[in-house]
């Protein structure tokens, strides 16, 4: 009988052991590799961080930035915005960084909200041949409350914006957007698909929390998309600051105090199915600019530039004429 | 080697533990406990157990528990434990006893399946009373191996993603206390709370805590 245990024993071990052992630390196994490990990967260099950076149309032309949501989501869900380098729109795409497939940052690099501002700053500097050429920022979700929040620092400075469903430009509305759309109800599927897979991993590296924030979507809690945005890679560490950044410093928050010297018309976007935002929201939010143009696209949840692009680009199309 | 080590731990370790135990001087006349707990353990979680006591070179309890979390898909996400707790030392009524898991746990989403196997180390020191009980627990849950296998979402996002055995996956100390008081001379209400810490500096889970509420069903042997 011992014979037989002990023989049983040998065996498992030894099937377990000719399985090949990986690591959630290693490049590339779990999460793709960035710009620092893999040279082939368009990037630029902006206050000393690589990027990862994409344009489309021709230079000479008016520069529209897609800025991507998150902190920590990258730009792969604002890919339809390159249509509009067929009309005459030089677009530009970059990931901010700790996200996407950028340089990752110590915890350090994410420490305050100006580090964005004055990265978004120095993306438009790489790219704006002569400050004649028009610039207009096409911000989704925290993209659009980064371009605010540039708008805010250099209200003069930009041509045109393009905002679709900013949480908010102060804290409490940001606070309100995030209770009404991510609510966790103790006993669902999906709170527990949130929380339980941290029993299974930990880490404080870029690669393991980088999956792991993949793996936190799995709920789909983007409200009003049937689908899922398509993303490279998400930044861990990056949204993880970020976020404590926000919680710990809601002053940092208020991007309203200049907007009202930010006189052109702004493109403001809502979707007609999620639920958590509605104009009621958008009335709030965009109310900090002088001069809006709210619109609400159709057939889409939050993600607009994905899902919503069919009835969000003819919006755009029509802002760009009114104001380049 | 870390796989051998791995496995050889989880196979020392098989014997699993009912959460809070009173170790008082009746122990040696208890036969065997059920329990049945609900609380917040990285989830909100229901947990059934049993368990028998033994004598060895010690009095052991073995025990066998299986605990799952809310959500629509009840048996997609699981863990199973097998262990055994042992009184280690006693002066009067304060006991010092040692537990020691082996965990088996599933969990899937739409994006991936996790199958992980882990072991557990427990220490419990506390004041034993025949009825009641109040103890100071600390812990550590260590992740030890974790298989993956994606879904076809996370394939087309990243198509070189790797499906496979991990190691190591991680690991969690917690601190906290326990209570139980009997309710009449077989059923013992009971309550544990306590905060828990990833290893080393990792990052804390998104909810650092855990609490439970159970009730244990002693049976005692026949005494002349």
């Amino acid at each position: 009988m011992k014979f037989k245990i002990l023989s049983l024993l040998a065996f498992t071990l030894l099937v377990l052991n000719s399985c090949k052992e990986l690591s959630f630390e290693s490049d590339g196994v779990l999460v793709p590799l960035t710009v620092m490990e893999d040279n082939s990967i368009p990037s630029i260099t902006v206050n000393g961080v690589k990027l990862h950076s994409e344009t489309y149309g021709d230079p000479s032309d008016p520069i529209l930035i897609a800025i991507h949501g998150g902190p920590g989501a990258d730009y792969r869900g604002m890919l339809n915005f390159k249509e509009l380098a067929n009309d005459k729109m030089y677009v530009v795409f970059y990931d901010q960084r700790g996200s996407g497939l950028s340089q990752r940052l110590d915890k350090d690099g994410y420490s305050e909200v100006q580090v964005y501002i004055d990265e978004l700053h120095g993306v438009i500097q790489h790219y704006r041949q002569d400050s004649m050429q028009p610039v207009v920022l096409a911000g989704h979700s925290w993209g659009a409350m980064l371009a605010t929040a540039y708008i805010n620092q250099y209200p003069n400075e930009i041509s045109g914006v393009i905002l679709a469903e900013p949480g908010g430009f102060t804290w409490p509305q940001t606070e309100t957007y995030f209770e009404n759309s991510r609510k966790l109800e103790l006993f669902s599927e999906l709170t527990n698909d949130y929380v339980y897979q941290d029993q299974f991993i930990t880490g404080s590296d870029h690669n393991t929390l980088d999956y792991k924030l993949a793996l936190s979507t799995a709920g789909d809690v983007s409200t009003g998309d049937i689908g899922r945005v398509p993303y490279w890679r998400y930044g861990g560490i990056c949204n993880i600051t970020s976020i404590k950044l926000a919680i710990d410093n809601p002053d940092q928050m208020d991007f309203t105090e200049n907007l009202k010297d930010h006189t052109s018309k702004v493109l403001f976007a809502y979707s007609e199915f999620n639920a958590a935002y509605g104009r009621d929201h958008a009335n709030v939010v965009s109310s900090a600019y002088p001069n809006i143009e709210l619109v609400e696209i159709k057939n889409c949840g939050h993600e607009i530039p994905h899902f919503g692009w069919n009835n969000f680009y003819p919006a755009i199309k029509d802002y760009l004429t009114q104001i380049l | 080697m870390k796989t051998i080590l791995s496995i050889i731990i989880i196979v020392v370790a098989n014997f699993v533990s009912a959460q809070s135990v009173n170790w008082s001087t009746e122990k040696n006349v208890r036969k065997s406990i059920t329990y049945s707990s609900f609380g917040f353990d990285h989830g909100a979680t229901l947990q059934i157990g049993h368990g028998r006591y033994i004598e060895l070179f010690k009095p052991l309890l073995v025990t066998a528990d299986f605990s799952i979390p809310m959500g629509n898909d009840l048996l997609d996400d699981f863990k199973t434990r097998l262990g055994v707790q042992i009184p280690i030392y006693q002066i009067d009524h304060f006991h010092l006893t040692a537990r020691l898991n082996a965990i088996f746990r599933r969990h899937e989403t739409k994006l991936v399946r996790m199958i992980n196997f882990g072991s557990e180390i427990n220490i419990t020191m506390g004041y034993h009373k025949n009825t009641w009980h109040i103890a100071g627990e600390f812990g550590f849950d260590k992740s030890i191996s974790t298989h993956l296998k994606h879904s076809s979402v996370m394939v087309e996002n990243y198509p070189s993603i790797t499906d496979g055995w991990f190691i190591p996956s991680g690991g969690h100390s917690y601190m906290g206390i326990q209570s139980g008081k009997f309710i009449s001379s077989q059923i013992e209400l009971n309550i544990r709370l306590g905060i828990t810490n990833a290893q080393f500096n990792d990052e804390n889970s998104l909810i650092p805590f855990y609490t439970q509420i159970g009730v244990n069903y002693t049976l005692f042997k026949k005494t002349k």
